[in-house]
């Protein structure tokens, strides 16, 4: 019976489902007329580059949205990190090593913190979140006494300075094998099914036998990892650690969770929608600087993107009702017929 | 307009979903203050049908009459100012209101919230039909089926002049059923139309005017319910003949597997009882009575206050679904929308799930292996779908409840709880379904079996328990099984439940 019934290529359901694809095709090709020195192999690989931190970051965001929770505190995670990275190794004098593998671990044990509070008390992802975000944010400046720390030994930035071999960027080896892993665990193992099933409906998988909990503990732990080696690519790439350097960074990241289909609902989207997103995202802002634009024109349209977005994402679950509308006519027309 | 005359009429509709034709030049027509049947088997498009009658979604083709008017579609706003409302398949009260809320809900009391006017409208309706509801119960609090009368109330309180009920009775004990007939012909003798789906086809029998097959998404034929005999319906219905009822069993039960002793907790008391091997035990009793609790229980989803289980002669403490699942229980759960399938996935994902470790190879999953386990079961239970990688949300109710009891079953368990197996399910495929059971048990499976549908509970099981008020009532043998007996049991003498007639 399935073999007689051929798929059929429906030219409208493939661009809605690769829509955002061609979105970005479309705002590359916009800006390669519009901006000027947009086009070239630098300025390209240039996006690239800015998009990798936030692309290994969103690869643990899309994971938590996926499983219908959030995280806002990720942005001050990356920077608490940061800073007490630099107050361990120019404050106190110890070894960069140290300094990295605490970065690494303070990213999982701040990630189970959350998921922890989230089972323990039971008390929704956002607030729990919104609370440890105020917590990070305090502690970050507290310990750096706003400071801003440059000079960063060459051991901590050589995520975000590399080239391998002379060309290719080391961050963008890692973002890759990120993604690889992270679309290959999500859509191929079954420790992703269940994350989809947390998400898609947490009685359900529940007596599917699964432990909801502890994959809550899991899923924000692994999203700290994923933090923690954004966080490194990240002081790579400015060679500086400051307080505020993490701030908004899980906005981006949810932004660009939504523009590439995973939605709050949980239990959709697919995690190469987060590229996506964030690629456009980066795009976007590299394009109106070469423009000129200010940043608060920037940010109108970033605001604009975002709450496009969500109406996209609201408006995607009835296209099927628009796309059937008729005109008062057609339906006239229609009634006609039938007489 | 006069008793008899045409009140709604559609014609030529058709609706396309890929891969399927949902409505296929379908021709209706609902008269003044009739009930008028709609049957088919799942997916056959009763579904579709209504929801184009209440405007939610737009045909392709074909034009609704209503009131002398031609219409292409409608919305949901011109149908309700028609006077139609529509109570689905699935419930559609906000569980976190009250009662009467839910009643007024969309209705206009002035500027503000007037509860006392809200709690007026909801029990003058109660009172009218002799319930006993009190109109400030939050819903979520309500049973299955003092909801689905609130659903009702909700309708008869917009003026309605076409009641449109999709499956209402699936969730509903016989007597609750009888309240729900005498209901529905008060409204008729009020002049209401009502159009009424439903897969028990004694009920139709019971109440129906006339009534409307459909199959495959297409018009068979409408007939004067006088004139058409149960196996002519099923006929016309499957487009062939069946085998209806109950497959007789060539085995018996064997040694004791699960015993279950004084078992309490999750608001049920003292309930103690075998399951053999190779068994099907039915549990009987009405709405509410705890039966799903008691599932949930040994299911390790509820807590257990007190009392042992014991598997094989052995002693588990089962504190969690995932210990059940190692036990080798296994459930197929009451509520499919909430606790049964992920409705954004598709067969496959759905049908694998329980199982999905088994199925891995190391931590991933093999999808050829996936595929064979739902292919098996699309055919066995004749899941009709145009694709297996269609998601749950695009089936039809009863072939959303197929890939639930799927579900369960692709994972092999020793003992199955059924909660309500065949709700929303047609005759054929609830065939197919009792075939499967029976196979179950040959293989040395035991089944405990919860149903409301009576013929199901006396046709299909071994031995019968019933729970009454949360609590173990009694134990019926082969030969002891008749529904007076149940009923008797499960009242525990009272005649109707409580809640649904007037206190004096
Ligand atoms: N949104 C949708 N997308 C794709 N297919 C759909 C959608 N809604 C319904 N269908 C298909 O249309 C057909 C008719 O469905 P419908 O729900 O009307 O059946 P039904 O007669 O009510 O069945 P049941 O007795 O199981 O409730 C089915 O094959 C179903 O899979
Ligand atoms: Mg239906």
């Amino acid at each position: 019976m399935e073999t007689n019934m051929k798929k059929t290529f429906h030219p409208g359901e493939f661009i809605r489902n690769q829509l955002m694809l061609f979105v970005l095709i479309l705002v590359i090709i916009v800006f390669s007329f519009i901006a000027n020195n947009f086009f070239t192999t630098g300025n390209l690989l240039n996006v690239l580059m800015q998009s990798t931190y936030a692309i290994i970051i969103g690869m643990g965001v899309s994971m938590i949205m996926i499983s219908g929770a959030i995280d806002l505190s990720i942005g001050y995670q990356v920077s608490f990190m940061s800073v007490v990275y630099a107050v361990l190794v120019q404050d106190l004098g110890q070894s960069s090593f140290l300094g990295i593998l605490v970065i690494i671990l303070l990213g999982m044990l701040m990630g189970f913190l959350n998921g922890f509070l989230m089972v323990r008390f039971n008390v929704n992802a956002l607030i729990i979140t919104l609370g440890t975000s105020y917590a990070y944010q305090g502690l970050s400046f507290i310990l750096s006494k706003s400071r801003t720390f440059i000079n960063l030994p060459a051991s901590v930035t050589f995520l975000g300075k590399t080239y391998i071999a002379g060309v290719v960027p080391l961050a963008i080896v890692i973002m890759v094998i990120a993604v690889i892993v992270m679309a290959f665990v999500m859509n191929r193992t079954y420790f992703g099914r269940y994350i989809y099933g947390v998400g898609g409906n947490e009685e359900a998988i529940k007596l599917a036998g699964v432990n909801v909990e502890r994959m809550r503990l899991l899923i924000y732990t692994i999203s700290g990892l994923f933090v923690g080696l954004g966080c490194l690519v990240l002081i790579g790439r400015t060679g500086s650690i400051y307080a505020g350097m993490g701030s908004g960074l899980e906005f981006t990241c949810m932004t660009a969770g939504i523009l590439g289909g995973i939605s709050f609902r949980g239990g959709e989207g697919k995690v190469t929608g987060m590229v996506l997103g964030i690629l456009l995202l980066q795009v976007l802002s590299n394009g109106m600087q070469l423009m000129g634009m200010g940043t608060y024109p920037q940010y109108v349209v970033k605001g604009i993107v975002l709450v496009a977005a969500v109406a996209f994402d609201s408006m995607q679950k009835k296209a099927k009702l628009k796309a059937e509308k008729l005109t008062p006519s057609q339906r006239l027309a229609q009634a006609e017929k039938q007489k | 307009m006069a008793r008899g005359d045409t009140l709604v009429k559609l014609s030529r509709i058709t609706k396309v979903y890929p891969g399927v034709r949902a409505l296929d030049q379908v021709d209706f027509e609902l008269k003044e203050a009739e009930i008028h049947a709609i049957v088919g088997e799942n997916g056959a498009g009763k579904s579709t049908l209504i929801k184009v009658l209440a405007g939610v979604i737009r045909p392709e083709e074909g034009s609704i009459e209503i009131d002398g008017e031609t219409y292409g579609y409608m919305t949901p706003k011109l149908s309700r100012e028609k006077g139609i409302e529509v109570i689905y398949q699935e419930y559609n009260l906000v569980p976190t209101l009250s009662a009467a809320e839910n009643i007024c809900l969309g209705d206009q009391h002035g500027r503000l919230v007037n509860y006392k006017a809200m709690e007026k409208t909801a029990g003058d309706i109660f009172r009218q039909f002799n319930i006993e509801i009190d109109p400030s119960t939050v819903v979520y609090k309500l049973s299955s089926a003092q909801m689905q009368i609130v659903e009702i109330a909700k309708a008869i309180s917009k003026n309605v002049r076409v009641l449109i009920m999709d499956e209402p009775t699936a969730p509903l004990t016989i007597r609750e059923v009888d309240i729900l007939m005498e209901i529905i012909n008060r409204l008729k003798e009020q002049g209401v139309s009502i159009l009424y789906i439903s897969h028990r086809l004694d009920e139709i029998f019971a109440i129906a005017d006339r009534v409307t097959i459909m199959r495959d998404g297409q018009y068979i034929e409408t007939r004067e319910i006088q004139d058409v005999t149960r196996k002519e319906l099923i006929s016309l219905m499957v487009g062939r003949e069946i085998n209806e009822g109950h497959p007789q069993r060539e085995t018996r039960p064997g040694e004791e597997i699960l015993r279950v002793e004084d078992l309490c907790g999750n608001g049920d008391e003292h309930i103690s009882f075998s399951l053999y091997k190779g068994e099907i035990l039915g549990v009987g009793g009405l709405v509410g009575c705890g039966r799903t609790e008691m599932a949930m229980m040994l299911y390790g989803a509820a807590r257990i206050d007190s009392g042992r289980i014991f598997l094989n002669g052995q002693e588990v403490h089962i504190k969690s679904p995932k210990d059940a699942i190692a036990h080798g229980i296994g459930l197929i759960p009451e509520d499919r929308k909430r606790q049964g399938c992920f409705l954004e996935m598709s067969i496959n994902w759905n049908v694998s799930i329980n199982n999905i470790k088994n199925i891995s190879r190391g931590t991933v999953v093999d999808r050829k292996k996936e595929k064979e386990a739902a292919t098996y079961y699309r055919n066995a239970m004749n899941i009709k779908t145009p694709s297996l990688e269609q998601k749950v949300k695009n089936l039809s109710g009863g072939n959303q409840q197929k890939v639930v009891i799927a579900k369960t079953l692709a994972a092999d368990s020793d003992i199955i709880i059924f909660d309500e197996p065949t709700r929303g399910i047609d005759v054929n495929a609830k065939h197919e379904i009792y075939l499967l059971m029976n196979e179950l048990v040959a293989q040395g499976k035991s089944i405990l079996m919860i149903s409301s549908d009576m013929e199901e509970l006396l046709g299909m099981s071994d031995r019968i328990i019933v729970l009454s008020e949360n609590t173990f009532a009694g134990e019926l043998k082969k030969e002891e099984f008749s529904q007076q007996n149940v009923l008797e049991l499960a009242s525990g003498g009272t005649d109707k439940p409580e809640w649904m007639t007037r206190r004096a």
